[in-house]
């Protein structure tokens, strides 16, 4: 069957099935593939967009998990969550540093300011609640990108480079706690 | 913001939808067995009855339906199951009762992994014997879904998962193919699938019930009079949270038989009888679980009844464990 597929490639993040499942909620087929997967093998699906996943590693930890850079020159629109995000910035030249006290560690609830500029914010409050769970934070974001949401205290919350269609989103929009999720994701919710 | 991610950067339509999900499966599955013959177990369980149910629709009496009631499922299950197959779908369906072979195996037997051991093996030795003896070329359908099979990120890479369709088929069984119609479907999904292929509401949201059915339920030596016990206080159970609105609250909730015996007083008669646990969580995930917090007016009519309905049970208890510590099950 020929149908439109999008690809959740799977960093070990705990959210993974979530992920997908809100894809498909959205009614857009999906698949979950570990991060093991050859290019080639996502070539050959022809996917319509990859979505990372988030992951308990650091990107510049020697044995933490890593995608070959060549996926960005696919022309595939990639969408990275928390770790996937970090990694996204990392590989194209942004910096991620760890948060040496926890005051920049953020678990939970956050405020967020959202710049409406990004495609992805565009029909949602300029401010609002999302989910965090993370450790380590993007300082700096790499060429071509622009940031586009902040907290208090992480100043990439969110970043974007529209002309290569690359986005990156420091907290988690699959969980339900990031607020306005379900009209944001127009989540079906299921019964029982 | 997934949704602006999935419609306005990746410019996706949004075509995955479970009508023309059920449409496509059906022509796939036309088109792949042609006219042989596809045999499928059932258990009774959401996943392997909407994949029957889907079948049934692609290819009608082609398929066959083996379902083993070993006797160990909740009460007029086994019944429920084969009226649904046999009235609402097209298909052979072939329900094979073997209560008396499981129950001579399980005789003298309370170790609960050792119960587990001998109903998994009977379960495995009567299945395949009859599709060895009837059905044993064709296709072999099962109901695998997609969270089945993901291979998760986190391990280590080398190690791939052994494929579950090598799992479980005799060496010398030879099928031409397996086909699994929902391997791709998440839970949630399966259950839209089962709605629109009209299959009772019961059945596609039937809580998670143990492979060894209730011979874990039934704590110690399983003989058919505790087996009938358990059966009957736990359909006690299920009448009155269906009729207080409670069933569709909880996530899980069903009797245990602990094996303890008690003294009571019962018509001024002193009584030394079984004792009945009531068990009830709820959760989103299974993961975690949290004791039900079920009124006390509907716990008092639920003891009340089963002690009065059931022979042999003298006293009720209600199970305020939740998990961690405790798993759901008792056994």
């Amino acid at each position: 069957m020929n149908k439109e597929t999008v690809i959740v490639l799977d960093f070990g993040g705990q959210y993974n099935q979530l992920i997908a499942r809100r894809v498909r909620e959205c009614n857009v087929y999906c698949e979950i593939l570990p991060y093991t997967v050859e290019l080639e093998k996502i070539k050959a699906l022809n996917p319509k967009g990859i979505i990372f996943t988030g992951g308990p590693n650091s990107v510049y930890d020697e044995n933490s998990l890593h995608y070959t850079p060549e996926i960005f020159e696919l022309g595939v629109p990639i969408l990275g969550i928390c770790y996937g995000c970090q990694l996204m910035a990392y590989s194209l030249g942004g910096n991620v540093v760890s948060a040496t006290d926890d005051a920049v560690s953020e678990y939970g609830k956050t405020v967020t300011d959202y710049n409406p500029d990004n495609i992805l914010f565009k029909n949602i409050p300029s401010q609002g609640i999302s989910w965090m769970s993370h450790r380590d934070y993007i300082n700096e974001v790499p060429e071509g990108f622009t940031v586009s949401a902040a907290t208090a205290h992480c100043p990439v919350a969110a970043m974007a480079d529209p002309g290569r269609r690359l986005y990156g989103v420091q907290f988690h929009p699959e969980v339900n706690h990031t607020e306005n999720g379900k009209d944001m994701l127009r989540f079906s919710s299921t019964p029982r | 913001m997934l949704r602006a991610f999935l419609y306005d950067v990746c410019e996706c339509k949004g075509e995955w939808k479970m009508d023309s999900f059920i449409d496509t499966t059906v022509e796939q599955i036309r088109a792949q067995v042609g006219d042989k013959g596809v045999v499928l177990g059932l258990s009774g369980g959401v996943d392997s009855s909407v994949a029957a149910a889907l079948i049934s629709k692609a290819i009608g009496k082609q398929l066959t339906c083996v379902f083993v009631d070993q006797g160990l499922m909740r009460k007029d299950e086994g019944d429920f199951v084969e009226n649904t197959f046999t009235k609402l779908f097209d298909m052979n369906f072939v329900r094979i009762n073997c209560q008396d072979e499981f129950l001579s195996k399980l005789k003298g037997v309370s170790d609960p992994e050792d119960k587990r051991k001998i109903i998994g093996t009977e379960f495995y030795n009567v299945f395949w014997n009859k599709i060895r003896e009837s059905y044993g070329s064709g296709f072999f359908a099962q109901g695998t879904i997609y969270p089945d099979r993901i291979e998760s990120g986190k391990g280590d890479a080398a190690k791939i998962k052994t494929h579950h369709n090598q799992v479980g088929v005799p060496e010398d069984i030879k099928f031409e193919d397996i086909i699994e119609p929902l391997k791709d479907l998440f839970k949630d999904e399966v259950r839209a699938v089962g709605e629109k292929l009209g299959l009772p509401h019961d059945l596609v949201w039937r809580q998670p019930f143990p492979g060894p059915g209730l011979g874990v339920r039934v704590i110690g030596e399983v003989t058919a009079e505790r087996v009938r016990i358990l059966q009957e206080a736990d359909a006690i159970l299920r009448d009155e949270m269906d009729k207080c609105g409670y069933a569709d609250k909880m996530s899980q909730f069903f009797a245990v038989l602990p094996g303890v015996k008690t003294v009571g007083v019962m018509g001024d008669a002193r009584t030394y009888s079984e004792l009945v646990a009531i068990r009830a969580v709820t959760t989103d995930d299974f993961m975690t679980a949290d004791w039900a917090k079920i009124p006390y007016d509907i716990l008092g009519k639920v003891s009340n009844r089963i002690i009065n309905e059931v022979t042999h049970v003298n006293r009720v208890v209600y199970d305020i464990t939740s998990k961690p510590p405790g798993t759901v099950e008792w056994e």
